[in-house]
């Protein structure tokens, strides 16, 4: 409830600018009537839902004297149904001895045989003594059971009516509240009406979100009426089968048939309350997309197996068949959760994570460079250089194998947003730490990544701010930080406010021995800088403020990321949908990767199946789809990644790699086919095998015919189905297959003909894409 | 103009072989060897026609370190780090010289072979690489936002391909080397261009040496399916043209002779492949090579020493080789970067993005000397007191280039007219 709380305090505080033109200054406007009235409904919801609790505390008494009632009852009912054995069998066993006795014509045996069966017969009495006694006992339980369990229910139930009180008051609350806001949108200013609307849709959303959580509850309270119910019901009915009174026996059955048709209606109810919640769950997400000012996601039952893999593909590099089902399974709003919550999942095995070593002693690099001048950097130079292919396999590695592949695919984002190259820093060690900020951060705050990356070193001697100093300002962070990082070029600054920013990045320098960032205060430029028309003394920190409050900014980032994730060239409207998202979150990321992911846009088809895939997705995404997450020859997948154009840590140049049509040339599209065939036939792995094992990946699929068996590849290798032509060639090709039930018999000679066709589908021009 | 008809009809008969009558002959899927040679390599009789070889500089060159102003005074002043003494200049006149390391360029001029247009430029100039080179491979002044720097959008050579063989789809006319990524400037409607770093990689291993995998490979290839995408319509004729180009490229790279020494390098290796090319009598007609390394924020002078020795060493045995195979009548090679450099230098010994710089051209077409005015280095007309001045708009050399040496109208190719600049013969 505090939430709601809070966001009233936020629009009271917005109220007092509500003009009152045309009214006398003593008679309150509409507007403040209606917001008079807003506020005695959310007070006297307070107080009913202090009259809830209380209920609720009640509630939760008499339940727990019914549980033990019940219990006491079930114990005494199974305590005389005991004692009715016990009386039967000493009556038999009675029966016995006194035939025994009677039979036997020797008098010297008769006697002790007689005196057994006086023996029985008073075993007879004493068991039919304790009969009565443990009736009377089940009657106490069963008279209390019944009296306890009608108040429980009694109780309840009047909770239930509270709840349903309350719900309803609540739901009055907000229609006030919404009036209120309607009102406001309605005489809102041209720049305030989108705000004004968004604050209408999150109250829609609060409504919704509301009547579910009501609906939640009473759930609960269902389910402790549907357990009592069940229980007592089942006791009486019990009971009601070894009553000897006829009329007791009659008051047990009534209340056993009056139990359990509080148990139906119960369930009834129960069953409509848990479609509010589905209802509401599916309802409020497009509320909420509207409340952040964001694009309209996808209705919930146009979710299917093909827009699952597309999101698989995109918010991730790809998965099997299986992993394709287990995400449609989760519904669209829990997988677009499972995947960008990725803190959620466990991270990278532990084994991934090696940190490649600092560099060298500085001293002993100073003592070597006194005697032997060039050696030490030399020295230094190739022990760190050493790290660059394994730092390089690392990342890869973590790509194909990582439980949160959004967070590698967002830190590959990153690396290319924030460009640097390892050939000018060489220093792998810096570079790792900088790959590791961009994976906190991921889908963290972008102001966040700012930061950072202003104090990041690997930047700072990337575009030379270690030379930056007063006096003698370098403009190329500068530059870039506005043009690439943070605007977008020509988006709202000046050359003035480039040599501005200059000036006050003086000093943000890094320590060449350690690796660390560095402050240096006599060689920070002090005076006043005037940057998008504000002055003051700024330094590199102020810089990251003043880039953020830029509206360029958000729309920079979200025109970036869009292309990044859905396509080329996105509508205007779009971006700016996503940048509002971006900034009413402070630019938080993850709601704004949510709506995205969520959104009818990223399903369209204007997206889905048309983004040329890049080297690094064409191969991880290659090896995640058919299963090779064990692959042993990451330096070989280095290399081949390489010469499809994308050496990681290596982009082209500062504005990164270029991403969509620039993969592609007629040069590469053979570095792209050779590398697919030959990791589809002999991808080494951790099992021992080599090529990918279709036979494994297929098993989990209906393959009866060859066509099946390329339907299923095509389905798991291509974002659009084959045509029909393409289809019949494979088929051709493929021939004669044995039935799949036979096939882990012959692995090695199956695999071997499924991968030939495999490698046809891969290099083709339809596997580029995705 | 005959040329021009000749490359579409042999363009066109290639195209048919590779995809519609692939299917109508039904029994060959891949195009046979002689076929492509047939089409890309026609014999030496019909392989007249003129070819441009375009080399980039990249990160923006610093021309008032190759053509020095050594005459003016304000050159010295700006220049203490970087400064080429008057002594090491190689003199064209009392005013300005070549760098020293450009022996080979001051041998082709005094042999009337080269030209450089002085103070090259454009209307609102961008310091930014990627705009400016955007604006240079597109020749379009708009092309510096964001929203209409469309991917899409054609560049000049692929513009300039598309109008000189219009009837013949997918024609590789233009041939980029060096990198495996295509420059933007060769990306045209009918073709995205060839490109490649090293021809003997250039082909497709995944048949390994299987007769039936390969021609499964080929039959995957010769369909061109409807409702596709723009991604996947570019991907498929990407495939096309590297499918055709990559045997006859190999054959011709593989088995050329020359007896002329390049040096080391990139540069001069991607120069010696396309000398190859050009003597087996490929169709294409726009050669792409690229020099990198321009951007000397820091200690500029050692580095841009060590540029113009690679670049004057590696064109000059260029021409050497390309006139011993007599070659060399039909081909010009233009230079160009994507800006030049502050006059005044920086604190570290390097120089800042700066705006107007010259362009180099190379060959027997040329009209030798230097073109243009040098840019004036008087602080009073420099841009915002900073960078010198562009005097001639690059179009204007692309419009002299199209018109004098490709035989093409520039009009339509650069969207606009601009008066060619007259330094073609």
């Amino acid at each position: 409830m505090k939430r709601r709380v809070s966001m009233w305090l936020g629009i009271a505080g917005a109220v007092a600018l509500w003009a009152v033109g045309g009214l006398r200054a003593d008679e309150p406007t509409p507007l403040q009537t209606a917001e008079e009235a807003a506020k005695k409904a959310v007070a006297s919801e307070e107080v009913m839902q202090n009259e809830w609790n209380s209920r609720e505390m009640a509630r939760s008494a008499t339940r727990e004297i019914a549980r033990v009632e019940r219990s006491r009852s079930e114990s005494a009912v199974a305590d005389y149904r005991r004692a009715i054995e016990g009386v039967t069998a000493a009556e038999a066993a009675a029966k016995a001895a006194r035939a025994a006795a009677d039979g036997e014509p020797d008098a010297a045996k008769k006697t002790p045989l007689v005196e057994t069966a006086n023996q029985a017969d008073a075993a007879v009495a004493a068991a039919k003594a304790n009969l009565e006694q443990r009736l009377a006992a089940m009657h106490a339980a069963l008279d209390r059971l019944i009296e306890d369990s009608v108040a429980g229910e009694r109780a309840a139930n009047e909770l239930l009516v509270s709840e349903n009180g309350l719900r309803d008051k609540m739901a009055e609350s907000r229609a006030v509240e919404l009036k209120v806001l309607e009102m406001k949108a309605a005489s809102a200013d041209a720049a305030s009406v989108d705000a004004a609307k968004r604050a209408i849709f999150e109250m829609q959303a609060v409504q919704l979100w509301e009547r579910q959580l009501w609906a939640g509850v009473q759930q609960g309270t269902l389910g402790q009426i549907i357990e009592m119910t069940d229980h007592a019901g089942r006791i009486a009915a019990d009971a009601a089968t070894i009553e000897p009174d006829a009329a007791r026996k009659k008051t047990l059955e009534e209340f056993a048939q009056r139990e359990t048709k509080g148990k139906t209606d119960a369930e009834k109810t129960n069953g409509e309350c848990a479609a509010i919640v589905a209802k509401a769950i599916s309802e409020i997400y497009p509320l909420r997309a509207a409340a952040m000012g964001g694009l309209t996601p996808l209705a919930p039952e146009k979710w299917d197996l093909a827009k699952a893999r597309h999101l698989l593909v995109r918010a991730g590099f790809g998965g099997t068949p299986q992993e394709v089902k287990n995400l449609h399974a989760m519904g669209l709003y829990a997988a677009v959760d499972h995947l960008v919550d990725f803190h959620r999942q466990a991270p990278a095995p532990a084994s991934l994570d090696v940190i490649p070593v600092p560099l060298p002693d500085p001293l002993e690099g100073k003592l070597r460079n006194a005697f032997v001048r060039g050696q030490a950097a030399g020295a230094r130079n190739s022990i760190d250089g050493g790290q660059f292919g394994a730092l390089r396999q690392w990342w890869i590695k973590r790509m194909v194998a990582s439980p949160r592949p959004l967070q590698e695919k967002l830190t590959l984002f990153w690396h290319g947003h924030f460009a640097t190259q390892q050939s000018v820093v060489q220093n792998t060690y810096i570079l790792y730490h900088q790959n590791q900020l961009f994976r906190e951060h991921a889908a963290g705050n972008f102001g966040g990544l700012l930061y950072g990356i202003v104090h990041d070193p690997v930047m700072i001697r990337y575009l030379d701010n270690n030379l930056n100093v007063v006096g003698h300002p370098n403009e190329n962070l500068a530059r870039e930080i506005m043009e690439l990082f943070a605007m977008g070029v020509d988006q709202g600054y000046t050359e003035h406010d480039i040599r501005e920013a200059a000036r006050a990045l003086t000093g943000y320098t890094y320590d060449n021995a350690t690796g660390q960032f560095r402050y240096v205060l006599k060689s920070h430029d002090p005076g006043d800088k005037t940057i998008f028309g504000k002055t003051g003394p700024w330094t590199g920190d102020d810089l990251v403020n003043l880039l953020l409050e830029q509206p360029s900014t958000a729309r920079f980032i979200s025109f970036k990321l869009y292309e990044y994730f859905v396509k080329k060239d996105p509508a205007p409207e779009v971006v700016d949908k996503m940048a509002t998202v971006l900034r009413t979150n402070q630019y938080e990321l993850n709601p704004m990767l949510k709506n995205l992911f969520l959104s009818e846009e990223f399903y369209s088809d204007a997206a889905m199946g048309t983004q040329i895939k890049s080297p690094v997705q064409l191969v991880v995404g290659m090896l995640r789809d058919l299963g090779a997450k064990e692959a042993t020859n990451f330096g070989q997948i280095d290399g081949m990644i390489q010469e499809m154009g994308q050496q990681l840590f290596e982009p082209p140049d500062v504005k990164g790699w270029r991403y969509g049509r620039s993969w592609i040339s007629s040069n590469r599209v053979f570095s792209r086919y050779n590398a697919a065939a030959t990791l589809a036939n002999s991808v080494p792995l951790a099992s021992g095998a080599s090529g990918v094992d279709l036979v494994g990946l297929l098993a989990t699929e209906e393959c009866k015919t060859a066509e099946d068996v390329i339907q299923c590849l095509a389905k798991v290798c291509l974002a659009k189905p084959l045509n029909d032509e393409q289809r019949a060639k494979l088929v051709a090709y493929l021939g004669q297959l044995p039935p799949q039930a036979e096939w882990a018999g012959q692995k090695d000679a199956i695999n071997a003909k499924l991968r030939n066709v495999l490698v046809l589908l891969l290099c083709t021009p339809e596997y580029q894409v995705t | 103009m005959t040329s021009r008809i000749d490359i579409a009809t042999r363009r066109s008969f290639l195209t048919r072989g590779l995809g519609v009558v692939g299917i109508a002959a039904g029994a060959r899927a891949v195009v046979p060897d002689f076929l492509v040679r047939t089409a890309l390599a026609g014999d030496r009789s019909v392989s007249d026609q003129k070819i441009l070889v375009v080399l980039q500089l990249s990160g923006g060159h610093d021309g008032l370190s190759a053509i020095v102003p050594y005459g003016d005074d304000a050159y010295a002043k700006n220049r203490q780090a970087s400064r080429i003494p008057e002594s090491d200049v190689l003199k064209i006149d009392d005013y300005s010289g070549l760098h020293p390391n450009l022996t080979a360029f001051k041998n082709l001029l005094d042999a009337g072979h080269f030209a450089a247009v002085q103070a090259v430029g454009y209307p609102t100039p961008n310091q930014s690489h990627f705009t400016s080179m955007d604006i240079w491979h597109l020749a379009d002044n708009e092309a510096r936002s964001n929203s209409t720097a469309k991917e899409s959008r054609f560049g000049w050579i692929g513009r300039y391909c598309d109008l000189a063989c219009k009837d013949a789809p997918n024609p590789p006319m233009a041939i980029s080397l060096g990198t495996g990524q295509t420059p933007r400037a060769l990306n045209g409607r009918l073709s995205p261009g060839i490109s490649f770093s090293q021809p003997q990689s250039f082909r497709y291993l995944g048949d390994r040496g299987n007769k039936e995998r390969a021609e499964a490979y080929g039959k995957m290839h010769e369909t061109t399916p409807t409702g596709r995408s723009h991604a996947l319509d570019f991907v498929t004729r990407t495939a096309i043209d590297a499918n055709a180009a990559s045997s006859a490229i190999r054959d011709l790279a593989g088995k050329y002779k020359t007896a002329v020494t390049y040096p080391n390098g990139s540069l001069a290796a991607s120069l010696k492949t396309v000398a190859a090319l050009v003597a087996g009598g490929l169709s294409t007609r726009v050669y792409y090579v690229f020099q990198g390394g321009y951007d000397t924020h820091f200690i500029q002078k050692s580095r841009h020493d060590a540029l113009m020795a690679e670049l004057g060493a590696s064109v000059g045995a260029f021409q050497q080789d390309l006139a011993s195979q007599g070659d060399a009548p039909r081909v010009l090679t233009m230079t160009f970067s994507e800006f030049g450099r502050r006059v005044t230098e920086n604190g570290s010994q390097g120089t800042d993005h700066g705006i107007a710089g010259p362009m180099f051209l190379v060959g027997p077409g040329v009209k030798p000397g230097l073109h243009g005015e040098p840019p004036s280095l008087e602080p009073d007309r420099l841009v915002a007191g900073r960078d010198l001045q562009h005097k001639i708009d690059f179009r204007g050399v692309y419009a002299a280039v199209l018109e004098k040496w490709l035989g093409c109208p520039s009009e339509p190719v650069l969207g606009g007219t601009f008066e060619p600049v007259d330094c073609i013969a």
